[in-house]
């Protein structure tokens, strides 16, 4: 081992310019070998928060207008729930149809609301429908009128079945229609 | 040729009488070595700054973007929980047709000589029933063309992927052919309006 020391002093006398150089070169290859993947960690990240920040930049674009629609959407529905029935409300929903009647001159032989069983069947979105079964009697343009109201009315109204029949003055409408409800 | 008598020189201790020494040519390229290894070092770590730098200013325009593209993010969710009872209403205004339009296009389509007695609407399809004046011969032939005018007619042009005339019956009482058309929706559900 002294051996070793004596020969290596000897060698590090004889020849000080390589053995510093050679000294000082493991060095900077220990050097670049621990900081080896520092360099592409530090890229690997950049590429990431160039991403990441091109998709917060996209976001912002993209809703340059969203408050204003957001807005405007949440007005639509507003006023389609102002415009909605409560199912449990039958006085309220049959005054509908009775001031209808009265508007357009035609005579209801039948006014009922559906079974309560298929308005909770449907009640798992937002809106339910409401069923109601009509049977109303009036001359053509009555019955023209009267669907015209049921259509362009207050509520919102779905046509499921719908049978016109002529008898010698008069046309018979059975209407089975669901009108629009929140629960 | 073999040297002619022994040589008694000692190489080791003999000076280098080159012109230019070999321990130049050696700590040259030592020293060329170590230059190039702290080159590439140098290199690597200002490269590596740089990238340094690059992430810092992209962090910052984040810091200062982030806020508002989460505000718009989660004002986007209320869009969407919007947007989606507006589609519930449309989908339940997705009626197959318009009931007074439906009679009224009906009204437009009758030849002279038909008169219908019920329409009648139930979602995938619709039945009219109706009389035709004039003889049998005469009004089963009016009853082929009526099915066939119904098909050309402008406002059920595509609506409905069939038109058949299923029944067909003379009716002793008014002398009249009693006739029954079958009107099938393009799809099960309905033509849309």
């Amino acid at each position: 081992m002294s051996l070793d020391a004596k020969a290596l002093g000897a060698i590090a006398r004889k020849q000080p310019i390589l053995c510093v150089c050679g000294l000082v070169s493991v060095i900077l290859l220990a050097v670049i070998y621990l900081r080896f993947d520092l360099s592409s960690d530090q890229q690997a990240e950049l590429g990431q928060k160039n991403e990441d920040l091109k998709r917060y930049r996209s976001n912002l674009a993209n809703s340059a207008q969203l408050a204003e629609q957001v807005e405007a959407v949440v007005k639509a529905n507003q006023l389609v729930q102002d415009r909605a029935i409560r199912p449990g409300d039958l006085a309220k929903n049959l005054q509908y149809f009775y001031h209808i009647e009265a508007e357009t001159g035609v005579k209801y032989s039948e006014l009922r609301p559906g079974a309560a069983a298929a308005a909770k069947g449907a009640a798992a979105g937002i809106y339910v429908p409401v069923n109601f079964t009509l049977t109303v009697t009036g001359d053509f343009p009555k019955i023209i009128t009267f669907l015209r109201q049921l259509e362009r009315g207050e509520r919102f109204y779905r046509l499921n079945t719908m049978t016109a029949t002529q008898t010698t003055s008069e046309v018979i409408l059975n209407l089975n229609l669901d009108l629009l409800g929140q629960p | 040729m073999p040297a002619w008598h022994p040589s008694f020189r000692n190489t080791e201790h003999l000076p280098d009488t080159k012109a230019v020494r070999t321990a130049f040519f050696i700590n040259g390229v030592a020293i060329i070595i170590t230059v190039v290894i702290a080159f590439y070092l140098l290199s690597s770590e200002l490269g590596l700054h740089d990238l340094r730098t690059q992430t810092a200013e992209v962090q910052a325009e984040i810091d200062k973007d982030k806020p508002g593209s989460d505000r718009a993010v989660v004002m986007f969710k209320k869009f969407q929980d919007e947007e989606k009872k507006l589609n519930e209403l449309k989908d339940f205004q997705a009626a197959p047709v318009v009931g007074s339009d439906l009679l009224l296009q009906f009204g437009e389509s009758l030849p002279p000589k038909v008169v219908l007695s019920s329409v009648s609407y139930r979602g995938p399809s619709i039945v009219l029933r109706g009389s035709i004046a004039g003889s049998r011969d005469e009004a089963s032939g009016d009853a082929s063309a009526y099915v066939i005018a119904l098909g050309k007619f402008p406002a059920f042009a595509g609506k409905f992927e069939s038109i058949e005339l299923t029944g067909i019956a003379p009716d002793p009482a008014t002398n009249r052919l009693v006739v029954e058309i079958l009107l099938k929706f393009k799809n099960a559900k309905g033509a849309k309006k």
